[in-house]
């Protein structure tokens, strides 16, 4: 395990090389393609990071979308007023995003369970109405001219940090102080654990990964409009880590990028049921309710809950 | 120098008095059992000792600090440890995890180290390993430390809160109710470990308990609560004798 | 200025008893099962549609298409309450499950709505010619139209109702002790699941009033409307103090005021804020609400 553990800089470099070479060969191919896999990295960035704060530390946060906007807003205002380099302008939208994380994160991980959930439902919600009015950034017209520098290099760069830095936390002590936090937070405090602290932790970790994601999509798109970032979109991200199994990193990694590609499969069912509307929500919707009600530790697999009336 | 002491710490729920102007002070290496009927505040005790209550009037100080309301892990910090009544295990994670998260208290790594996996990293989580296995040890769980928590059968699960208290290295443990369920040949064992945990590992115990087979054999001091306040104390001889509390118990002057 | 104020009050008590009507729904729900019952805005939509269809199509006069829409809604509730959320409750599964589901059959039914009656909003017939009413108010400058005073009478009779299921009923009683302790209403011999179901019926059905009331009011309809009064009537609930039903009329009227003031005199784009402003104020300065009781766990 420990020596596994001790290639993963060897692995990493790896990771690195393939990458770079697939981004030369990408713009070759399909461009619809080409987005799916762009969208399917972004995804698993905003659901792996959602689920530590949800499935690791069992805090129910429903302001996902929230973050992801504060990130997508700051790195495009940074690289279309300033030419911060794009690297440095995903890092700032993340940090930002983090440290709404952390202000919204000190008063309200105390409430528990639904009460959280609500609240930061309504803290994404808050974020959206003050980007609404922000001129700056265009507000109700939107923000057009992103410059496009998110390649599949920048995606799967980031996707291989989120998905490293999530594994360290996991297996380490911090990362057991946050299992231990969403088993049994009165025995976590017992043993020494200070919840408080490691769930703001979470938070942040969450709140940041998500504000990269943000940026990643901002300056793949090259226009933002905060309609983008409604409760919706956070719910889109809840059902990624629940189809996958809630705290199972691989698991929500791999749901992330099925559910990119099924909607585009569901194309197909909208000339099947000979509609103009997308039944994709529908379906959504629906295998959100059978998933929870069938299998409720997700498709593939995640943690057992315990049957306990918490 | 006492360890632990209480002077005049009352606390309430609502209107109730759940603990009323209680005082205890416990000397170094104690072994107290804490007995009284239901309702009758003994867990509250723990709870404000641990914490997880803060009291509206009143003193606690252990090892010479002041630790009125200071918060559970704070004290935890300071060397008090302690199970619970209705078991609390971490129920999805291995035994092992479960004692690691314990035996980490002590030692704080910083996150940089964490996400670069220095060799700090594997030299404290060694440390800790190492640790959580001697409290497995300790209470004879080490086969099975990857097995889930909750598949473990009930005795296991009370000896493992037991392993997971210990692990944090405390000077002094409460546990609540640890024979709870047991059966008489597992009750023999708890009490000969409850006795070498004070004897070998030098820890200050109180313990609160039911069966009074545990209570009578190994406790030195008892203490009888009801409705709140302390009405007996005394070695276990003395307070098997004493009228207040077979009234307690038996009711014979007030029914309900 | 200050006849600005009233004027605005008064417009904001209307919204208020939409949001107070909705908001009871929610904390009955959560009273019991102490569940976040997200698919109550989008029940509240269905309402609005069963009234509407109920008028356009059925052309049935205003009060058996407000009826009509409270029965339809009470059916809906009961069966999402039996198709999705008993079989969680059976299994005891984690709050979060159910909450999950819960946002589940929300998002159902506003994609249902979308994809049987289209996204674009539809005009609710006009049932109550708009008459305005200065007369006595004139000296204030204050202006009340009749729909104003329909939605106001008809929620506050609907309340008022409710109290007295609650509070003097057989099936109340067994609501409240439900509330309190399920399980030892369970050994009282209480039929829990049907105590639930009334509770669900009775929750959608007021639902379904506010949904033809604001039908009435503003004259149109769509597929999202329950989106947003849905969430704002939950942060009512949780001001007035969940579970508490005289606390859930009370903060859906104060939300209604606030925000209908902060559109009239800060800017109508920040309206959507406010509740949420008011929601995470609440939930940090008294998180039991203005009528509830402070509890803490069991350690």
């Amino acid at each position: 395990m420990e020596n596994l553990e001790r290639f993963r800089y060897i692995f990493f470099i790896f990771g690195l090389v393939i990458i770079y070479l697939v981004n030369i060969i990408l713009p070759y191919i399909n461009p619809y393609y080409f987005q799916i896999i762009i969208f399917a990295g972004i995804n698993i960035v905003l659901a792996v990071s959602l689920n530590v704060i949800n499935g690791l530390c069992g805090q129910f946060s429903l302001g996902h979308a929230g973050f992801m906007a504060v990130g997508a807003y700051f790195s495009s205002f940074l690289t279309f007023y300033y030419k911060v380099p794009f690297p440095l302008a995903l890092i700032a939208g993340g940090v930002l995003a983090g440290l709404i994380g952390l202000g919204v994160g000190v008063p309200t991980l105390r409430l528990r369970g639904d009460y959280l959930a609500i609240a930061t439902l309504g803290m994404g919600e808050i974020i959206r109405v003050i980007l609404f009015n922000l001129d700056i950034v265009g507000g109700a017209r939107g923000f057009p001219g992103i410059p496009k520098y998110t390649s599949f290099f920048w995606v799967y760069l980031v996707v291989m940090f989120v998905l490293v830095s999530s594994y360290s936390l996991l297996k380490s002590p911090q990362g057991r102080a946050i299992l231990s936090i969403r088993e049994d937070e009165i025995a976590s405090e017992a043993m020494g654990v200070n919840t408080t602290r490691f769930k703001i932790f979470a938070f942040i970790f969450g709140a940041f990964w998500a504000g990269v994601a943000g940026g990643l999509w901002a300056h793949y798109l090259q226009f933002l409009h905060p309609s983008s970032f409604t409760f919706m979109k956070s719910v889109e991200v809840l059902v990624m880590i629940v189809l996958g199994g809630l705290g199972s990193i691989s698991g929500v990694a791999i749901s992330a990028v099925f559910l990119t590609i099924l909607p585009e499969l569901l194309r197909y069912a909208k000339v099947l049921f000979n509609t103009t509307v997308d039944p994709r929500m529908v379906i959504y919707s629906l295998l959100l309710i059978l998933t929870m009600l069938l299998r409720p530790q997700g498709l593939l697999g995640g943690y057992r809950r315990k049957v306990k009336e918490q | 120098m006492s360890l632990l002491k209480l002077e005049g710490v009352t606390v309430a729920f609502g209107g109730l008095l759940a603990v009323s102007n209680f005082d205890l002070t416990v000397e170094d290496k104690e072994l107290i059992g804490l007995i009284g009927p239901n309702g009758a505040g003994k867990t509250t005790v723990f709870n404000v000792i641990t914490g997880f209550h803060i009291p509206i009037k009143g003193n606690i100080t252990f090892n010479n600090i002041d630790i009125t309301g200071k918060s559970p892990s704070y004290i935890a910090k300071l060397g008090i440890s302690r199970t619970f009544q209705n078991i609390r295990l971490f129920s999805n994670l291995s035994v092992m995890e479960n004692v690691m998260i314990a035996a980490q208290l002590h030692y704080n790594i910083p996150y940089f180290h964490t996400f670069f996996r220095t060799s700090l990293f594997y030299k404290v989580e060694k440390t800790i390993e190492e640790k959580a296995l001697k409290s497995l040890e300790l209470v004879g769980l080490e086969k099975v430390r990857d097995e889930i928590a909750k598949n473990l059968p009930y005795g296991d699960q009370r000896k493992l809160e037991i392993a997971r208290a210990i692990a944090t290295e405390p000077r002094l443990i409460l546990l609540d109710e640890p024979a709870a369920g047991m059966n008489p040949k597992e009750t023999d064992e708890l009490m000969e470990m409850i006795k070498f945990l004070r004897d070998e590992l030098n820890l200050t115990i109180i313990l609160i308990e039911h069966d009074m087979r545990v209570v009578m054999n190994i406790c030195e001091r008892v203490i009888v609560l009801n409705y709140g306040e302390i009405i007996a104390e005394g070695t276990p001889d003395e307070i098997k004798t004493k009228p207040e509390v077979l009234e307690a118990y038996l009711g014979s002057t007030v029914v309900g | 200025m200050i006849t600005e104020i009233f004027q605005q009050i008064i417009n904001g008590i209307a919204l208020g008893s939409i949001y107070a009507l909705i908001a009871l729904g929610y904390t009955m729900v959560y009273g019991i099962l102490r569940l976040i019952n997200f698919a109550h805005g989008d029940i509240y939509m269905v309402g609005a549609y069963a009234g509407y269809f109920a008028i356009t199509s059925f052309k049935w006069g205003i009060f058996p298409s407000f009826i009509f829409a409270m029965l339809i809604c009470a059916i809906l509730g009961m069966s999402i309450e039996r198709f999705a959320y008993r079989p969680l409750r059976i299994r005891n599964a984690p709050r979060i499950a159910a909450l999950t589901t819960a946002i589940g059959v929300s998002f159902l039914l506003e994609n249902l709505g979308i994809i049987f009656w289209t996204p674009t909003p539809r005009a609710f017939p006009q049932v109550i010619p708009l008459k305005i009413y200065q007369g006595i108010y004139e000296r204030f400058g204050i202006i009340v139209n009749n729909r104003q005073l329909v939605i106001i009478s008809v929620a506050i009779a609907l309340m008022l109702l409710l109290q007295f299921i609650v509070n003097k009923t057989k099936i109340g009683m067994a609501m409240r002790a439900v509330s309190f302790d399920r399980e030892t209403a369970w050994m009282m011999g209480v039929n829990i699941d049907y105590v639930i179901s009334f509770t669900f019926a009775i929750g959608s059905m007021l639902a379904a009033a506010g949904g033809v009331l604001v039908g009435i009011y503003f004259n149109r309809i769509d597929p999202l409307m329950g989106v947003m009064p849905g969430v704002k009537a939950f942060v009512a609930a949780v001001l007035g103090g969940i579970g508490i039903i005289p606390g859930a009329m009370v903060g859906g009227f104060i939300l209604g005021i606030a925000e209908i003031l902060v559109s009239a005199f800060i800017a109508s784009s920040y309206r959507d804020a406010i509740a949420f402003a008011i929601l995470i104020v609440i939930l940090l300065v008294r998180p039991s609400g203005i009528f509830g009781v402070a509890t803490r766990e069991k350690v």
